[in-house]
């Protein structure tokens, strides 16, 4: 009697587990389905997810963290001379650097004043922390611990001491997710120095991003200076990214100046860009050309005009 | 597995024991180290701890757990919503059906059950990323990722098993 109920017990479950299976796997199929449609709805569930487990995922990491810091800082010691060596010569050359940046800024500032020049509102920023990356291949993304509290807007360009890493394309009340300059679907508009050559910098999973619609591929040197364009107003303009180098395969990447090796803080940009000017003003009416001739309007009387001057 | 089992307070204590787990595997797998594109991919730990759940323990693995700890990795670590957490419980549910061979076998046998597993789970990430037509990631990194995972899984069966003292059931496995 009790084998038969044990076996039942066991046919049940078995049943239940079935069931079950086939209710994740349409699950499972539907949310693949609005992941790849972009749905809002999920991007704000990933976010309040990101926003609730933030603290605790801070306080996780953090023996991870800093175990994996001892290793690299262990590597950096080992060749601590030769950093030791390299930092004089650079600090030597900054020197003399610093000494005609200030001259420049000064006379700068004198011809301001000269000019009366009005300057464009300053972009702000909100620096945060970097606590989760994607961890895996299929998307470069990274979290950071700053969200909409802080200001952080979707669409903020993310960057580090030496050049753009991303764009925020998720913000949570306490959180933001960063993708990656070398993520898949990552496009930017860029600008090449020197010259002013526009070009598309795609992300391609590589850490050197692809340069594409390069606007006269014959002016261009390795080595030229790849800046943020500002077109589509969604970056600031001129933020640097990274350097041209030519591939054997006679396409163009970008060497990125961002150490994305040591990324630990980004700053996300606050940018309002300028006023765009996009219609014509009122004095130059559109239908000014079409307008009927003042004598052929139907007179008006006093009603009539006080009605049309409300 | 009886239904008063099923309900038995030690089998809910070993599931909140594996989620508890889960979650730290998956904040282990967010910890940013190196966000550069040629860095390691980080090893698929929760996939190693699932395995190995669900061979010692399966009666405590359910199906809704394991694709609660999938979902909420594919939620916070950015791998496509619904592609993860799927091929975890298939994995899963294909391990607990090896279980009997594997008990009888020796660890290096085991060990590349898993192996294949992990490989297999990528390959049905790519599969599912390709069929909604998004850019799939490389497939030698998605390989070297599970190259990865196989690696681990020993450290994480040390831990498990002298740590924890989760030990296989071999006569209950094998009947």
């Amino acid at each position: 009697m009790s084998r038969a109920a044990a076996n039942t017990d066991k046919a049940f479950v078995r049943i239940v587990n079935r069931i079950l299976l086939g209710v994740i796997v349409a699950v499972s199929l539907l949310l693949l389905i609005l992941w790849r449609t972009d749905n809002p709805r999920l991007e704000r569930v990933r976010m309040s997810v990101i926003d609730t487990v933030a603290p605790t995922m801070e306080w996780v990491n953090g023996p991870v963290d800093f175990a994996w810091n001892v290793g690299r800082d262990y590597k950096s010691f080992m060749n601590l001379q030769e950093q030791n060596r390299r930092l004089r010569r650079e600090i030597q050359a900054l020197r003399a650097w610093r000494e005609e940046a200030r001259l420049l800024e000064e006379e700068n500032a004198q011809l301001r004043a000269l000019n009366n020049v009005r300057l464009a509102a300053r972009t702000t920023f909100v620096t945060g922390d970097v606590f989760a990356d994607s961890g895996g291949p299929f998307l470069q993304s990274a979290l950071v611990n700053v969200g909409r509290n802080d200001g952080v807007e979707d669409g903020s360009a993310a960057v580090d001491g030496s050049g753009l890493v991303g764009r925020v394309v998720g913000v949570g009340q306490r959180a933001s997710r960063l993708m990656l300059l070398t993520d898949f679907s990552s496009r930017v508009p860029v600008i090449i120095q020197p010259g002013a050559r526009r070009a598309v910098l795609s992300g391609d999973g590589t850490a050197a991003p692809k340069l594409e619609f390069i606007d006269g591929t014959d002016r261009i040197q390795p080595g030229d200076l790849i800046e943020t364009s500002g077109d589509g107003g969604v970056f600031p303009p001129d933020l640097p990214i990274g350097r041209v180098v030519a591939t054997p395969g006679g396409t163009w990447r970008a060497a990125l100046l961002a150490d994305y090796a040591r990324l630990e803080f980004v700053r996300l940009l606050r940018y309002n860009p300028d006023t765009l000017i996009d219609s014509p003003g009122d004095l130059v009416r559109p239908d000014a050309v079409t307008a009927p001739e003042p004598e052929a309007l139907p007179e008006q009387g006093p009603v009539a005009a006080g009605e049309a001057a409300n | 597995m009886e239904l008063a089992e099923y309900l038995s307070a030690a089998r809910l204590t070993r599931i909140l024991l594996l989620l508890g787990l889960g979650l730290i595997a998956i904040y282990a797998e967010a910890a940013p180290l190196g966000l550069s594109a040629t860095a390691h991919p980080s090893p698929d730990l929760l996939l190693c701890l699932i395995a190995y759940w669900s061979l010692r323990r399966p009666g405590s693995t359910p199906m809704l757990a394991v694709f609660a700890l999938g979902l909420g990795r594919d939620l916070l670590t950015d791998v496509p919503v619904g592609a993860g957490a799927l091929s975890l419980v298939i994995v899963a549910e294909v391990l607990k059906a090896w279980r009997a061979p594997i008990a009888r076998a020796v660890f290096p046998l085991e060990w590349a059950a898993v192996a294949f597993a992990a490989l297999a789970s990528a390959g049905m990430q790519w599969l599912l990323v390709v069929v909604t037509l998004a850019q799939p990631p490389y497939l030698m990194a998605l390989i070297h990722q599970s190259l990865f995972t196989a690696l681990v899984y020993p450290l994480i069966v040390i831990f498990l098993r002298w740590g924890l003292r989760i030990t296989w059931r071999k006569r209950e496995a094998v009947a």
